[in-house]
């Protein structure tokens, strides 16, 4: 199971980090055509902003992978110590299944774009295309919390101190 | 029951009150069942986000424009092919007697109501230098708005079209990043652009109309009584058009004493502008999809029977 | 009242069951549009969505990852070791270094997170190391780094340009002077404070040097106002011109950074941006509630009815906007308030820009104020310290900007006289 999240991480960080890219050359791409050749790209802003949604919904599981969510920590000690590793584990049971909620309801967005048939402004793009990414991003997210859930060993360390 | 109405217009602008006198006209006709909220100004997110939301149905009634629903009734953008229309009288006949049979289906497919047709204006031509032939725009950065035929005229006539938000075009013209663009008469004298680009070129290039449609699941929920309620107050859209358009010439006038100015073209002059933008026409309306195919003769009929 | 009090109820629980933020918005974003809204989880779907489809948000990953790789490699380095150099025979000088990179920084970068990373990273153990006490070092670095979103470029401004069609060049021109501001008065507040620590004298050719080494970060701010300016690019766009200009001055003149931090370097944003643009897309879902129950403009309207004098409407104007600052963040404020702001201020005759900068200033400082503080918890992250620890650190810092904040409000010329 380990060497399943190691691949799933590796493989979200690339896609992550093309997308990334692309944002950045489309927006230079848009800025060079129009200033030097006098031609105006259309597809170039959306195609960015696109790829820049999509490195932050790939970038929602990779913080979850790395540890890089905001916590709240108050109620920490609130507690005995000895129970929190139950109350981890039961509260990774419950994020695992919050995002498989929104994973399921942002489902059902993508489908009603489709069968509605909403395009992109200008281009035309189907918009269900891109919006596919949300439940793509929660349900990877929630595996990767029932996978803490069953293994708690996979949970990183908090990067936080909030 | 309440019904959430939203337009992108805001407070005071004729669109607004029309739809206000509606809501009114819907409430008295029900005895007072069915109320109104307003949202104006966009509230409720930008035209394609109000779109998607009236055929949830999270909005009731929605007023917006044909660049908006045509994220969604694709077939709207014909209506928006330059240098289709002659004449405002030509635009009223056309969609009242010929159009709106044929846009009713359409909407009704995609979750709308179809109430009425809703009235921008001509759209025109501003830069910062006259704008009289199509070798003043060769290769001139300009703004397009954030649709297909905005786009198609300006690649007929020469320009380089800088496809912008409309909040960013003020902003855009004071830095020099565009030297002018295409906008209705009201909305360009309300922004401000003609401190920056104040050279205005009625060019009427295209007309920009739009519509006031109801949820279809909304519609719905509604007894027959409560449908009827809401299309009788349906204040007639004439109204509307002659009230926006007598606004933008209003504004114009102001715009011209504070020392605006304000360019018509000549016959001759927009035969040349035409020509130029004619040639991509064909390919403008292929790109557009549903059933354009269909609907693009339904027009020029329409067009053709309501020569005055 | 009931729902109320299940609500409270059911955020103990995740607290405890140690929920992440994400989990604890979309929990109360979910119940919040079932309950007294248009009551269908689909619909909070439908504006998470819309939230992210913005083209002003695009400028948001790009700064954050430009930030990452300046950190990473010699521009902020550079540019502090100039401030240094220049700043060492001052009282508190190091301090005084403190404030002035994290407004030299705030003018190359959009958001006030990047320029408390990217400074606080080379300056925070410097600081330390030279005997500056932890609560001040925390203070000044949380708290300047706010400045990011005053002195332009600054992503708040853009967007409350696109929300009230206010020119963004405009607002750009009016942060000017109120940054500059704000800046003076934290610099003499960090020599002050500072005045028992040693100074380390002014060396003429170690300066000299400095600047040599650090011409290309110099120039910066210069070729990206410069290019806003005359037109070459949109405020928007100038993140990705940023991000260009860093990747160039740091892979091919200073060449420190290699291939592998820059993967690091991408990386680490992606999981930053993940963490962050699900909080503004939720936080945008919660908003919309409140638009769609006509929350802020009752507000307003009551606001307009009690108040009859401009001064109290703009002292009522800075206390609601403070409180809204306590609990929201600076962008999802300014998408549902400007809005709502706007026509009530336009009756009292104020001008767009200087609400937009008001507004603007009041947000910076919610940066730094609990429960909702941007800038507090990104500090607590960034420097290993206690969230209280860096709330107690920022009071000072904040009760100067109070007062600049005041000058800003009465004298609407500090925020007019640039704009046209
Ligand atoms: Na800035
Ligand atoms: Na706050």
């Amino acid at each position: 199971m380990k060497r399943f999240f190691q691949l799933l991480y590796r493989f979200e960080a690339t896609l992550a980090a093309l997308a990334y890219i692309i944002v950045v050359l489309a927006m230079l791409a848009d800025v060079v055509a129009r200033e030097f050749f006098d031609l105006s790209l259309m597809h170039s802003s959306k195609i960015a902003l696109f790829a820049a949604i999509f490195a932050g919904m790939l970038g929602l599981g990779l913080a979850t992978s790395t540890g890089n969510h905001i916590r709240p920590k108050i109620t920490d000690q609130l507690l005995p110590a000895t129970w929190q590793n139950l109350l981890q584990r039961l509260g990774d049971v419950l994020s695992g299944a919050l995002f498989l909620l929104a994973g399921y309801v942002s489902f059902g967005l993508v489908q009603s774009s489709y069968e509605i048939g909403f395009l992109v402004p200008v281009v035309d793009w189907p918009l269900w295309w891109f919006q596919s990414i949300m439940p793509y991003a929660f349900c990877s997210n929630a595996l990767r919390y029932f996978g803490f859930a069953l293994l708690p060993s996979l949970k990183p360390e908090e990067a936080d101190a909030a | 029951k309440e019904l959430k109405i939203a337009t992108s217009a805001p407070l005071g602008t004729p669109w607004v009150n029309h739809v206000e006198a509606i809501a009114s006209k819907i409430s008295a006709n029900s005895d007072g069942a069915i109320s109104a909220k307003l949202f104006h100004a966009g509230q409720l997110g930008t035209e394609p986000v109000m779109v998607q939301k009236a055929i949830r149905g999270r909005i009731d009634i929605l007023g917006s424009s044909m660049t908006a629903f045509s994220t969604v009734v694709p077939e709207m953008a014909l209506m928006g092919v330059p240098f289709l229309w002659d004449s405002y009288a030509q635009i009223d006949c056309a969609m009242d007697k010929h159009l709106t049979p044929v846009f009713e289906p359409l909407f009704e497919k995609k979750g709308f109501k179809f109430l009425q047709w809703n009235e921008l204006g001509w759209i025109h031509t501003f830069g910062k230098k006259p704008f009289l032939a199509p070798g003043d725009v060769k290769g001139v950065k300009v703004r397009a708005a954030p649709a297909k035929y905005s786009v198609n005229f300006w690649q007929g006539m020469g320009a380089n079209g800088v496809v912008l938000p409309l909040a960013e075009t003020p902003s855009a013209l004071q830095t020099g990043m565009v030297e002018g663009g295409t906008l209705p008469a009201m909305t360009y004298v309300a922004m401000g652009m003609g401190k920056m680009a104040p050279h205005l070129t009625l060019s009427a290039h295209l007309h920009q109309s739009g519509a006031l449609v109801m949820s279809m699941r909304t519609w719905k929920k509604l007894s027959k009584n409560e449908q009827d309620s809401i299309t009788n107050a349906l204040v007639p859209v004439q109204g509307l058009r002659d009230e926006v358009r007598s606004m933008a010439k209003d504004m114009l006038a102001g715009f011209q004493e504070k020392g605006g100015h304000v360019h018509k073209l000549s016959a001759e002059q927009r035969e040349e502008w035409k020509t130029a933008v004619l040639p991509l026409r064909e390919e403008l309306v292929s790109s557009i999809g549903g059933q354009a195919q269909e609907v693009w003769p339904k027009i020029l009929e329409a067009k053709k029977a309501c020569v005055l | 009242m009931t729902y109320a009090l299940l609500l409270t109820l059911a955020v103990l629980v995740m607290l405890i069951l140690r929920q992440n933020l994400i989990v604890i918005l979309m929990v109360l974003g979910g119940a919040v549009q079932l309950l007294y809204s248009d009551g269908e989880l689909m619909f909070m779907a439908e504006d998470f969505w819309a939230a992210l489809d913005r083209e002003a948000l695009l400028s948001i990953p790009v700064f954050l990852l430009c930030g990452s790789i300046m950190s990473r490699g010699a521009i902020a380095e550079r540019l502090v070791t100039v401030l240094k150099a220049l700043t060492g025979s001052l009282s508190g000088g190091l301090g005084v270094a403190t404030i002035l990179s994290c407004a030299f920084f705030a003018a190359i970068s959009g958001s006030s997170m990047v320029t408390l990373l990217a400074v606080g990273s080379v300056l925070y153990p410097a600081l330390r190391e030279q005997g500056y006490s932890t609560s001040y070092s925390l203070g000044a670095l949380s708290s300047a780094g706010t400045l990011g979103v005053v002195i332009p470029p600054s992503i708040p401004m853009i967007i409350y340009g696109l929300v009230t069609e206010t020119s963004i060049t405009d607002m750009f021109l009016a942060g000017v002077i109120p940054g500059l501001l704000l800046t003076i008065a934290l610099a003499i507040y960090s020599a002050w404070a500072n005045r028992t620590i040693p100074r380390t004298g002014f060396d003429v050719s170690a300066a000299g040097s400095a600047i040599t080494n650090g011409i290309w970060s110099l120039l910066m701010p210069v070729i990206l106002l410069g290019g806003i300016y005359s037109g070459y690019f949109t405020a928007t766009e100038s993140a990705a011109i940023a991000l260009a200009y860093a990747l160039v001055v740091e892979l091919f003149i200073y060449k420190e950074l290699t291939l592998a931090q820059l993967w690091d370097a991408v990386i680490h944003t992606t999981q930053m941006l993940g963490g962050l643009l699900p909080i503004l897309a939720i936080a945008a879902t919660l908003n919309m509630v409140l638009t769609t129950e006509q929350v802020p403009s009752l507000v307003a309207q009551w606001l307009s009815s009690h108040v009859e004098e401009k001064w109290m409407f703009l002292i009522g104007l800075n206390i609601l906007l403070l409180m809204v600052g306590f609990f929201m963040e600076i962008i999802s404020a300014l998408l549902i308030m400007a809005p709502i702001l706007l026509p009530v201020a336009t009756i009292y005759g104020i001008n767009p820009v200087h609400l937009g900068v008001m507004m603007i200033i009041n947000l910076e400082i919610g940066l730094l104020t609990p429960p909702v503080g941007i800038n507090l918890v990104v500090a607590s992250q960034a420097f290993r310290e206690s969230f209280w620890t860096v709330t107690r650190s920022v009071i000072p810092f904040v009760l100067i900007m109070l007062c600049v904040l005041l000058l800003v409000t009465f004298l609407p010329d500090l925020s007019l006289f640039l704009v046209s």
